[in-house]
């Protein structure tokens, strides 16, 4: 086989694509480059802890030297470029497995070099394809400008130690001082003084409004030399009416010194009264600060109780204020020293839930409500209007508000108002559920009380049904209630009652109901066996709402005995039979109410005993009375 | 004998009327205010407030220019209330600050007061839901006749309630039917026909202060009783 | 196939699933490429052995093996580039293949996770893909998760199957809607006339089972406000219409009229709640006839009591209403 004399040689252009490196900042540089340099030059960079090296690529064997190193090998040159494809396509090999296992790499679409094709596209995608680029560069130059950051914030950081250790080994007393002052500034209103060197803060209220007359300020100072340590290099001096501590206590009790409500409160966080010695200047400012709000409030409500107008007049002495919130009733607020107090006449505090807090809250509430009233600040203009006047009260003559709403916009209620409104409340309403319990509890029927969720501090409504159980289609009856702040009005028949007595007669009316109730019953039960009622001693009005003695006479038209149902002294209901006369005697009523002198001439019934018929309740004995009637009626 | 001078005010969309009283059988409107508020104590209505109805016109000093009519009434003690003659029976609701501007207007000249400043005295009743004014009017110190002005509070619809206030009259004042007849049912059903095209109008109190501005201008130019 | 675009309607993990393909394709074909690479290199070597034992040797007597060995060398170098040669091609074909676009909105997301995750030797990904994993999951069973949407749908359909005892369970505005909505119905076939009607019924609801309902009367002036549990009554209270206009905020609840004839009113709507509901049964029929109840009192200052024939006694227009008959006294006269 002859060689061939030439060989085949193929001519390519260099089409090498060009190279792009983008710089730190975002720059795009075009490397001079070659790819593949470029491409080695980044290889080096990398640190790929698994790649899995191949072997032999870097250790050139003697013979791969002697080929390449032989300029004039054939080979030389071939063989070389075929080595760096190989190192090349190792890489590559190397970074898609990388990618493939999503660890280290992404692969991101290159923005192609656009030059060329700009003129081609209209200006929409020439549009887009800037954008792209624009974004792509974006995003490459925050990845680089990321690690450059990264450097910037590693010196940072290794300054901000060594400084950290200066600070910290040091002790000057001096830079103590002011460390520790900007510490308590930063809690406490604290100014210096312009022409001295005096550190004064502020406990009062008079940002929020309040016109306190007396002056609340403590004074920061360096402590003394031999007193000065490492924590403690500065001192603070509170007035002396701060320093003690004061406890707001609120008694409700009755005439007969029956306590109905006692409670406590120095506006603290947790329920301790008395706290333990926790003396660093925070607890201490804190205490001065509750001192300070506890006398306002007082002096408000002594203020408040001392205005004329009010319905209920308070008295004020040395350190109370007492009011009767009822006839029957007192409220008594006073301000205690913690020395006067006694920790164990009061138990432990009743409240639990959601009401702890729920006092000192709401005195906050009102009271920083009163101080934003002293100044009616608001920002509308123009400015020539008169300030401190509320906003309706600008708006009133030009709305045309009449004499009624005119008042309704500068009254307000005062918080003694509102404590005693809130107090009267309570007390009425727990004293009316206590007896509606009560009542429940003992009598025999099922009388359902339910509070109405719509409720609310001041008024409660409700309904009461009275259901007889067993009998329950019988009869319901079912009445509405309203507790207003001292008020009672129930529903009766088409309009409410007001109770003015409470207990009594909210008692005397239920207990009047139940016995209505119960002698309804048992007469719709006979008529249901075919009893007609003869005659009762109801009046066919509202009648007395005290009378309890029901009674009424009950006659069948086949049975000859006629029935008298009475409800008696005790709720309970009494049956008495008598044979029926042909002739009409007098037949008045045995009734207890009407008293009898000399003889009776009323009618003789003979009581029987519901206790010998079977049955759980009164009424099922009846029933049971009723139908033995019936029956042995029928057998003759 | 004095004339009975009547006239009649509408009965605008609140149950509120204003009506002049007739103080023809009484010797002088003292003694008839006297008699109508012996009338309505026994009816059981309570005294509460005195009121006062007050009204001055300025007129311009440039002369064939609207005149304007200031009210002021004790029951919108924060307002005031204008109304410029030929205008479409519009009122201005303003501040009480207005009447101050009026006065300094008059100071310097721009307003004149010609015409008698007109007041309406009296006490303001309470029986019930309805709310009763009584007053007598006077024109500088001279009593020129009385007026009443009968609000039904809670409600603002005209058309069923009238008759509330008919009733009323009648019971408790004794008036004639014919009377009210002419006072107010005639008023009422024109000014409800003058108004069925558009929506009803709602009450607002210069409804009644508009009342008592034609009533008071009336009595200006009636001669003194 | 379309290079890089995918298909959008392809979830996302399919199309990662397809990049994925891509690379496993990608790796197989630079394998190829290796061992191609690795082959011609041997060979490259044995040529060049063989070259340079021929120039060393320059013995021709193994011309003749030599010359066979170096064309079966020669056409091997030739068939692996030619092998390379596709290869790279298939390899840059797959490479256009690849969705990129899935990931460029995730791209600052996925290279800051990247960073990241090359701190964590590569573990961050793997926890942030099973995170994604679970997320998904949730959010395709958090409606059967929803408790409250299953207890409504339940407990409403039974309620409004059953014509039995009504049982306080499921939320009540069904039942007033439907109540408002009889009552609607009804009063429109009275008055067929009516171009405009002259009441509202407006339903608020604070909760499950506490509504108020509110029943503006306009020619009587009245609003009357029901404060209801679950079809029970528990307050009424009745106010003017023009205070509403006036005050304009909605729950003005001073709770207490100033005006007398209210207050009466109020009353005897309270005491028709309680008559109208007898025996505890049909709790919704009684708010439907106290509706019906109400609204005759749009006459309130029309109609003259039926005893006395008078609008006014004492001052009060007749305020009862008859539980039967829906006429109207006065209350004095009804004795």
């Amino acid at each position: 086989m002859a060689e061939p004399l030439s060989t085949n040689v193929t001519i390519e252009p260099c089409l090498e694509s060009s190279v792009y490196e983008y710089s730190l900042d975002g720059e795009k540089i075009k490397s001079t480059q070659s790819m593949s340099d470029h491409f080695t030059k980044i290889l080096s960079r990398m640190e790929l802890n698994d790649l899995r090296s191949e072997d032999s690529i870097d250790t050139p064997t003697e013979d791969e030297r002697r080929i390449v190193n032989g300029g004039k090998n054939t080979f030389g040159a071939f063989f070389e470029q075929m080595r760096q494809a190989y190192i090349e396509v190792c890489a590559l090999h190397d970074i898609l497995s990388l990618v493939s296992s999503r660890r280290y790499f992404n692969l991101s679409a290159n923005v192609a070099d656009m030059e060329e094709t700009l003129n081609s596209g209209n200006s929409r995608q020439q549009r887009e394809l800037l954008v792209r680029q624009s974004q792509d560069m974006i995003q490459k130059s925050w990845a680089s400008k990321r690690t450059s950051a990264r450097q910037a914030a590693d010196v940072l950081l290794s300054s901000y130690q060594r400084f950290m250790q200066i600070i910290n080994t040091t002790s000057g007393n001096a830079e103590n001082f002011h460390v520790q002052l900007s510490n308590l500034r930063q809690r406490w209103k604290i100014r210096k003084q312009n022409n001295t060197n005096r550190y004064l803060g502020d406990l009062s209220f008079r940002s929020a409004g309040s016109f306190y007359p007396f002056k609340m300020q403590f004074e920061v100072t360096k402590a003394d030399s031999h007193k000065r340590t490492q924590n403690n290099s500065i001192e603070v001096i509170i007035p002396e009416e701060l320093q003690v501590r004061v406890i707001l206590k609120i008694v409700i009790e009755t005439k007969d010194r029956q306590i109905l409500l006692r409670t406590y409160s120095t506006m603290m966080a947790n329920d301790t009264i008395i706290n333990s010695q926790d003396n660093s200047y925070d607890s201490i400012l804190e205490n001065a600060q509750r001192t300070v709000f506890l006398k306002e409030l007082f002096s408000q409500l002594c203020r408040e109780a001392s205005d004329i107008t009010n319905i209920i007049q308070p008295t004020v002495m040395r350190n109370s204020i007492k009011c009767w919130i009822l006839s029957d009733v007192m409220m008594t607020i006073s301000l205690l020293r913690a020395s006067e107090f006694d920790p164990t006449i009061d138990g432990e505090s009743t409240h639990s839930g959601a009401h702890i807090g729920l006092l000192e809250y709401s005195l906050c509430a009102l009271l920083r409500q009163q101080f934003l009233r002293n100044f009616h600040y608001s920002q509308l203009k123009p400015s020539t209007l008169m300030l401190g006047v509320p906003a309706l009260r600008r708006v009133a003559g030009v709305s045309a508000f009449n004499y009624n709403q005119l008042k309704s916009i500068s009254e307000n209620k005062s918080i003694l108002q509102t404590i005693i409104e809130l107090s009267q409340h309570q007390v009425v309403r727990a004293r009316i559920l206590d007896l509606l319990n009560n009542l429940s509890a003992n009598s025999d029927i099922n009388m359902i009380v339910n509070v109405s969720a719509f409720s609310s501090t001041t008024s409660t409504y409700g309904r009461i049904h009275l259901i007889s159980p067993g009998y329950d289609m019988l009869c319901r009856w079912s009445y509405m209630f309203q507790i207003e702040e001292c008020q009672v009005k129930i529903q009766y028949k088409s309009h409410l009652i007001e109770f003015q007595h409470h207990i009594e007669e909210v008692q005397r009316f239920f207990i009047n109901q139940i016995a209505y109730f119960k002698f309804t019953v048992a007469c719709t039960l006979a008529k249901i066996f075919g009893w007609s009622l003869v005659g009762s001693s109801m009046a066919p009005t509202v009648g007395r709402l005290t009378e309890i003695q029901f009674s009424a006479q009950l006659n069948h038209t086949q049975i000859s005995t006629s029935i008298g149902i009475r409800i008696g002294d005790d709720l309970q209901l009494q049956v008495a039979i008598r044979k029926r006369r042909d002739h009409n005697d007098d037949t008045v009523m045995d009734d207890d109410s009407t008293d009898r002198t000399g003889g009776s001439r009323g009618v003789k019934y003979d009581p029987i005993d519901l206790d010998n018929y079977c049955g759980i309740s009164t009424l099922q004995k009846f029933e049971m009375f009723i139908a033995s009637l019936l029956h042995e009626e029928k057998q003759r | 004998m004095l004339a009975i001078k009547i006239i009649l005010i509408v009965l605008h969309f609140i149950l509120y009327s204003v009506i002049q009283l007739p103080s023809g059988s009484f010797k002088s409107p003292a003694e008839a205010a006297e008699s109508y508020l012996e009338k309505l104590e026994k009816g059981g209505a309570k005294k509460t407030r005195p009121f006062q109805v007050d009204l001055v016109s300025y007129s311009p000093s440039i002369t064939n220019s609207k005149t304007v009519h200031v009210l002021s009434h004790s029951e919108y003690p924060a307002s005031s209330f204008a109304f410029a003659e030929q205008s479409n029976s519009q009122m201005l609701v303003a501040d009480n600050t207005f009447i101050a501007l009026m006065n300094k207007l008059k100071t310097l000249r721009a307003f004149e007061t010609r015409l008698p400043k007109m007041e309406a005295r009296g006490t303001r009743l309470e029986y019930q839901d309805f709310v009763i004014n009584l007053g007598t009017v006077s024109q500088s110190q001279t009593t020129k006749g009385l007026v009443l002005e009968v609000a039904y509070v809670p409600m603002d619809e005209t058309r069923d309630g009238y008759c509330l206030i008919q009733e009323f009259l009648q019971s408790f004042l004794n008036m004639p039917k014919q009377m009210i007849q002419k006072l107010i049912t005639e008023q009422l059903s024109h000014w409800i026909r003058s108004l069925k095209d558009k929506k009803d109008a709602e009450y607002t109190p210069s409804i009644t202060l508009l009342q008592y501005m034609d009533i008071l201008i009336h009595m200006r130019k009636q001669p003194n009783e | 196939m379309m290079p890089g675009t995918g298909n959008p309607a392809m979830n996302i993990q399919a199309r990662q699933n397809q990049n994925d393909e891509i690379l496993t394709r990608c790796l197989n074909i630079t394998q190829r490429l290796r061992e191609n690479l690795q082959v011609l290199l041997n060979t490259t070597k044995q040529a060049a052995n063989i070259e340079t034992d021929e120039q060393s040797l320059s013995s021709s007597t193994t011309n003749l093996s030599s010359n066979s060995v170096n064309s079966s060398i020669r056409n091997n170098i030739d068939r692996k580039l030619y092998d390379m040669g596709t290869s790279l091609d298939q390899l840059v074909a797959h490479i256009e293949q690849y969705d990129f676009k899935l990931l460029q909105n995730q791209q600052v997301l996925i290279s800051h996770y990247n960073e990241l995750s090359y701190e964590k030797q590569g573990i961050l990904m793997d926890e942030w893909s099973t995170n994604a994993k679970w997320a998904d999951k949730l959010i395709d069973i958090f409606p059967l998760l929803h408790p409250s949407n299953q207890l409504y749908r339940r407990s409403n359909q039974r309620n409004t199957n059953s014509n039995i005892r009504l049982r306080i369970d499921g939320p009540s505005s069904p039942f007033i809607d439907r109540i408002v909505a009889q009552f609607d119905t009804s009063q429109q076939q009275q008055q067929q006339q009516s171009a405009t009607k002259d009441y509202s019924i407006s339903v608020q609801r604070l909760s499950d089972h506490l509504n108020i309902i509110e029943f503006s009367l306009f020619r009587s002036g009245l609003d009357i406000y029901l404060y209801i549990r679950h079809c029970t009554v528990e307050h009424v209270i009745v106010k003017p219409l023009n205070e509403k206009k006036q005050f304009s905020n909605n729950f003005n609840n001073k709770l207490l009229t100033n005006y007398r004839a209210l207050d009466i009113i109020a009353g005897h709507i309270r005491a028709a709640a309680v008559y109208y509901a007898p025996f505890g049964a049909q709790a919704d029929q009684a708010l439907g006839k106290l509706l019906i109840y109400i609204s005759k009192f749009q006459t309130l200052h029309a109609q003259k009591c039926v005893n006395c024939q008078k609008h006014l006694l004492n001052g009060l227009q007749p305020t009862w209403r008859d539980f039967k008959t829906y006429e109207c006294y006065h209350e004095e006269c009804l004795n």
